[in-house]
């Protein structure tokens, strides 16, 4: 006989020294469905689930599989018990093919202990056709997308019969036809009986995917509901405790003169962004759209000099600037907010405070040339508190904080440059909803205060409900620019997908 | 996440100040085993005199590796510079000097040597910084050069026959205090105030720390790498002074292995090798500890080959606790 | 946090001001010598430092060996340590020869002396003071004997070298090391003397290591088969990997009337144990004893005898009478301080005599 639930967490307690991070948290997952695990950052989600795969020792509460108690010792004996998680980031060897990654150490073998890369390359061309994902087992898994790339780490789970598969924000960077394609291969799990627990901050993929959601705040379970009793205010007011009605604050900046001009700006690589044009004016949100692969990243990092050109202009305020470079940017006041936080946003082990002072240190220089370590500390106090960067001290290490504050720091970083420009690449990428409103909230003031903003998002309604205009990329090339009037997910999509 | 974060506060601290507290334990370990005796002012100032040299080094080596570069040239670069400091400070009528028949005032030795380090400083820096080879790669060759130039600078002979003016630089002291020791202040004293007070010591952290998040913002990576290796250069050209001075000679084994010693002694100081951390004061208690073992092991008239055991064993810890604390974060 | 620290720290220094008052310097009786030892790592030094071991042992000497690892900072280090614990007599194989004077300058104003062996100290060093003996064998020497054996060896087989001209290769000890100067200068003038045309094929260091040694011979005879007609090593490890090397690329003639199974002789210094056994397999031809138990011997009784009665000087120590006269190698080639150097003869080991010392 089946077990009612497969997955079973009862009161489960975890003790951190003076607080308490899980508080009797309850979750029951039902086989054949997806379950949605909702709260924002610090609400105790990642706890949870460290507690579930053996990372960390739960101070009371029984775990069930299956109806069965039972108690992981790391991640890698639930694997083989059947309850893998998918993570945000890929943890695959790019060098080696997809068949070799799904199999990495436990290589079906022939005698005297030789890898048997038939049979290997077998198995995996069956699980794939299985879950009718088309890639070739012999691929170097590095070549895929990263979508597919998820795709053959969810083909990996199934590959260990896996009844539970925990999936912590695995759409957080697809774009919306491979978060289509995510969905499918997840039903396609449902209806084999394998019960989702799926982690996102995405409200629409929570409504269109999940069957039940529950919904932690503050280290405690607040309930369980299913999806059908849910709108979308109402699972936001459970998640941040208050109501939040607004999802976007209006930005109703006066647009003014031409701050940033780029003309049929070009990539020495072919196969990046050509022929790129556009205006960007003082007061102005300027949304960046497209897929994945548009080389959206790419325009942003030559705009600001991270990147070289091979032809066209850049213009700040009238004057051509050549040879860009992220000094000559700042100095004619831009800042860039980069898409990937960790690999080239945060000074993982630098303080708050060097955080944010790191890109306008020459502004504080005494007459011996020595750094204003008080100034300097003052000016980031300044910056923090006026974006209600949560953190203990300044001086605590900025790893330490939540996505969301650390996004805050380095919008921060930025400000304390006195920009005219902010480039914000995924500015809300992997933040919580609170967070997110409040980071909205900042862009709306920058611009009211005459500031242009670009900012380059893969999520539709922030694109649609921030920009006054977006522009929409295609394999590189610029397929439209769209007034706010004409801004519609389904106008986005025709240009995004214009060469497709 | 509240407690996460006060844990690796507490955790910070506490690691902070192991380095302080190993030394401090290694001081008492010694005073009992000593019953005092390898703690008298005789003692400690022949200790900071050993160690006074391998400062420099560790000052050079600790800022590089704060850009989490590495140096493996430090032994032959110091060997060269004590070399060219040493062939002009030679009396004049010893017949086998390399400028036989000539003397050089004294500050001819001091600045040949500075700016032998400095130009190889700029040379690893180049490679490094706009050659874009791995530090590793690029001061293992180095290492060989500055072997190289080093035999056929001096033939391959002792440079030995120092004029005394030469050698009291090193062997000379103010009151009790021996000069090694007033230098030794001095430069971790201008080091501390680099990297603490000035943009470029900033920007090595910010470099070691992220290199991608330092271009983003604004920082000439290329420029501030190769100054890193231009001030260690410099460093290891007083070095090789000091010592040619202290030695009151210079030949081809002068310094070898000292790149190791230094990198180990910054390394148990707490200059971490997955980059971006590590302070002047870390570096000094990194020397000094190491200092202090080989020293009491020494005074206790430990076998060598144990020597050898226990201070691998040391490194090794002290890596291990280094990894654990930085690279497995997140 | 901080607080700890500074508490931690004034205890460290309250504890030493205890310990420190309550230890007494001297310890009354027993016999005190401290041994400077330049790098265990090699044979040699580690025999004589066996033996100095041994003699301490019987003598009831308190006796404090460092090892200097191959550094001359860590000698003088050393040196520094021991004083400062009160050894004041020392026997010494000295890192550098230029760095003997300033050893022998503190060992003075600290009131002691000290016996140098196997690494030569300068003549500056021995002018230091009486108390301080030079008990080795010179290096020249070593190489003079080594010429001698060439010799004998091609009057017995002049087809070998005709019209006595010497095709060498040649292995130096680490660059710049006394005894790979003096050792070569040795080999060459006495050849030159004995009327031989010197050429040396190929000549470069393998840092007194065998396997560096073979490498290098592997790439000369790759390239210099057929040109040279001697091997020579400046000591036995280098000399038995250039006899492997020999071996493995087929330069034997299994025909041992001359002494060696190999087509070319090779020589070396050292007489180790391992040299010996391949000399009783007919591999390598001769080798030359640098005694390490006469020179630790005498360097010992020195320095006993000055730490027991005051002086050493003019005593005849392990039966060896101060030298007389001036020879060519430094520091016994100044009269001022002849009478402090006690020469420890070499034995040059040939086929006659080598299973004396296995």
């Amino acid at each position: 006989m089946s077990a009612t639930y497969a997955l079973e967490m009862e009161s489960i307690t975890k003790v951190f020294p003076g607080v308490r991070a899980l508080d009797d948290v309850t979750l029951r997952v039902k086989p054949g469905t997806v379950h949605a695990l909702m709260g924002e950052n610090g609400a105790g989600k990642s706890t949870l689930m460290k507690c579930l795969f053996g990372i960390y020792k739960e101070d009371g509460g029984t775990i069930k599989l299956n109806g069965e108690v039972c108690h992981f010792k790391d991640s890698h004996d639930a694997l083989k018990r059947g309850v893998s998680m998918i993570h945000q980031e890929l943890s695959n060897v790019p060098e080696r093919s997809v068949a070799q990654n799904l199999y990495l150490g436990r290589e079906p073998l022939k005698s005297f202990g030789i890898i048997d890369h038939k049979k290997m390359n077998e198995d995996t061309a069956n699980l794939l056709k299985r879950l009718e994902i088309d890639i070739k087992p012999e691929r170097r898994i590095g070549s895929l997308s990263i979508s597919m790339q998820q795709t053959c780490e969810i083909a990996k789970a199934v590959s260990y019969n896996s009844k539970v598969v925990v999936m912590d924000e695995p759409t957080s960077s697809l774009t919306d036809n491979e978060v289509a394609h995510l969905f499918k291969i997840i039903r396609q799990l449902c209806e084999q009986n394998v019960a989702i627990v799926y982690i996102s901050h995405k409200m629409e993929e929570i409504f269109a995917i999940a069957d039940e959601v529950s919904v932690m705040r503050d280290g405690k379970m607040i309930g369980t509901y299913l999806t059908e009793e849910l709108t979308n205010d109402k699972l936001i007011s459970l998640m941040v405790g208050r109501d939040a009605n607004l999802r976007f604050p209006a930005v109703s900046s006066a647009i003014g003169d031409v701050l940033l001009k780029v003309e049929n700006l070009c990539s020495p690589n072919p196969r990046s962004f050509q022929d790129v044009s556009f205006e960007l004016r003082r007061g102005e949100i300027l949304g960046i759209g497209g897929l994945v692969g548009a080389q959206r990243t790419e325009l942003m990092e030559a705009i600001f000099g991270v990147r070289t050109t091979s032809a066209g202009k850049i213009s700040l305020k009238g004057e051509e600037i050549s040879s860009m470079s992220p000094r000559k940017a700042i100095e004619h006041g831009m800042g860039m907010i980069t898409e990937d936080r960790r690999g080239s946003g945060i000074f993982p082990l630098m303080n708050i405070s060097s955080n944010t002072s790191i890109a306008s240190l020459r502004e504080y220089l005494s007459k011996l040339g020595l750094l204003k370590h008080k100034e300097l500390k003052q000016a980031s106090v300044r910056y923090n508190e006026a974006l209600r960067t949560k953190t203990p001290t300044m001086e605590t290490l900025i790893q330490n904080l939540s996505g969301g504050n650390q996004q805050k720091v380095i919008i921060s970083r930025w400000l304390m440059t006195l920009p005219d420009i902010l480039i914000m690449d995924e500015p809300t990428r992997g933040i919580d909803v609170g967070a997110k409103f409040e980071i909205y909230q900042i862009m709306s003031q920058l611009a009211q205060q005459g500031k242009a903003i670009i900012m380059v998002s893969s999520e539709m309604p922030e694109l649609i409900g921030m920009s006054h205009r977006v522009m929409v990329l295609c394999s590189g090339r610029c397929t439209g620019i769209l007034d706010k009037s004409e801004c519609s997910q389904e106008n986005i999509m025709r240009l995004a997908t214009k060469f497709m | 996440m509240e407690t996460k974060k006060l844990l690796s506060d507490g955790k910070r601290i506490a690691s902070q100040y192991t380095t302080w507290v190993t030394f401090v334990g290694l001081l008492l370990l010694l005073s009992i085993l000593t019953k005092g005796n390898a703690l008298k002012w005789n003692s400690i100032r022949n200790l900071l005199i050993a160690e006074s040299v391998r400062s420099f080094a560790a000052l050079g080596v600790g800022m590089i590796i704060i850009t989490k570069g590495i140096d493996l040239s430090i032994g032959y670069v110091v060997c060269l510079t004590a070399s060219v400091a040493a062939s002009f400070a030679q009396n004049p009528d010893y017949s086998s000097a390399i400028y036989a028949g000539q003397s050089f005032p004294l500050f001819v030795p001091i600045v040949a040597a500075v700016a032998a380090g400095g130009l190889f400083g700029l040379f690893n820096g180049y490679l490094i910084a706009y050659g874009k080879l791995p530090p590793f790669i690029a001061t293992l060759g180095s290492m060989s050069i500055a072997k190289g130039l080093q035999l056929i600078y001096t033939k391959a002979a002792v440079v030995g026959s120092l004029n005394q003016n030469f050698k009291n630089i090193s062997q000379g002291s103010v009151g009790p205090v021996p000069n090694l020791i007033i230098y030794v202040i001095i430069a971790a004293f201008i080091v501390w105030v680099f990297l603490r007070h000035t943009r470029q010591g900033t920007h090595f952290y910010a470099i070691g720390g992220n290199s991608q998040a330092a271009r983003v913002s604004g920082i000439n990576v290329e420029r501030d790498l190769m100054m890193v290796y231009f001030y260690a250069g410099l460093l290891y050209g007083i070095a090789g002074t000091l010592l040619a001075s202290r030695l009151g000679l210079a030949n081809s084994l002068t310094a070898n292995g000292m790149e190791l010693d230094a990198i180990a002694a910054v390394t148990v100081g707490g200059v971490s090798q997955s980059g971006g951390v590590g302070t002047v004061s870390g570096m000094m208690i990194g020397v000094f500890t190491m200092g202090l073992i080989n020293y009491g092991m020494s005074f206790l008239g430990v076998d060598s080959y144990y020597q050898q055991l226990v201070k691998g064993f040391i490194i090794i810890v002290a890596v291990y606790f280094d990894m654990k604390k930085y690279a497995r974060r997140n | 946090m901080k607080k700890m620290v500074a508490i931690l720290l004034v205890l460290a220094l309250v504890c030493t001001g205890i310990f420190a008052q309550g230890s007494s310097e001297s310890k009354s009786g027993s016999v005190k010598i401290g041994a400077l030892i330049r790098n265990l790592n090699e044979q040699f030094v580690k025999d004589y430092a066996d033996n100095l071991r041994k003699l301490a042992a019987e003598k009831g000497v308190e006796l404090n060996l460092q090892d200097a690892q191959g550094d001359v900072a860590r000698q003088l280090d050393q040196l520094n340590t021991l004083i400062t614990q009160g050894y004041k007599y020392f026997v010494i194989i000295p890192q550098d020869t230029s760095a003997t004077e300033q050893m022998a300058q503190q060992i003075k104003a600290a009131g002691g002396g000290a016996s140098f062996s196997n690494i030569q100290p300068s003549v500056e060093a021995l002018k230091v003071g009486k108390d301080f003996y030079l008990a080795s064998s010179p290096e020249l020497v070593a190489g003079q004997y080594q010429a001698q054996i060439i010799d004998e060896y091609f009057t017995k087989y002049p087809a070998k070298a005709p019209n006595k001209v010497l095709n060498i290769l040649y292995l130096q000890g680490q660059l710049g090391h006394p005894a790979q100067i003096s050792r070569e200068a040795g080999l060459i003038d006495t050849l030159k003397s004995l009327g031989y045309t010197v050429n040396f094929i190929a000549r470069d260091t393998a840092d007194w290591s065998p396997d560096k040694a073979q490498e290098k011979m592997d790439t000369w005879l790759a390239a210099h088969r057929g040109k040279f007609n001697l091997v020579v090593a400046q000591n036995d490890g280098m000399a038995l990997g250039a006899v492997e090397s020999l071996i493995t690329n087929g330069l034997v003639d299994n025909d041992p009337s001359d002494g060696t199974i190999l087509t070319f002789p090779v020589i070396g210094i050292d007489a180790t144990a391992d040299a010996l056994n391949s000399m009783d397999q007919n591999k390598l031809y001769a080798t030359v004893l640098q005694d390490s138990v006469g020179q630790s011997s005498t360097a010992f009784e020195l320095a006993y005898a000055m730490a027991t009665k005051g002086t050493a000087y003019g005593m005849t120590a392990w039966g060896i009478a101060p030298a007389k006269e001036v020879i060519s190698e430094a520091p016994a080639n100044d009269a001022a301080v002849i009478a402090q150097c006690y020469l420890v003869p070499f034995k040059p080991v040939t086929k006659a005599n080598y299973k004396d010392l296995m």
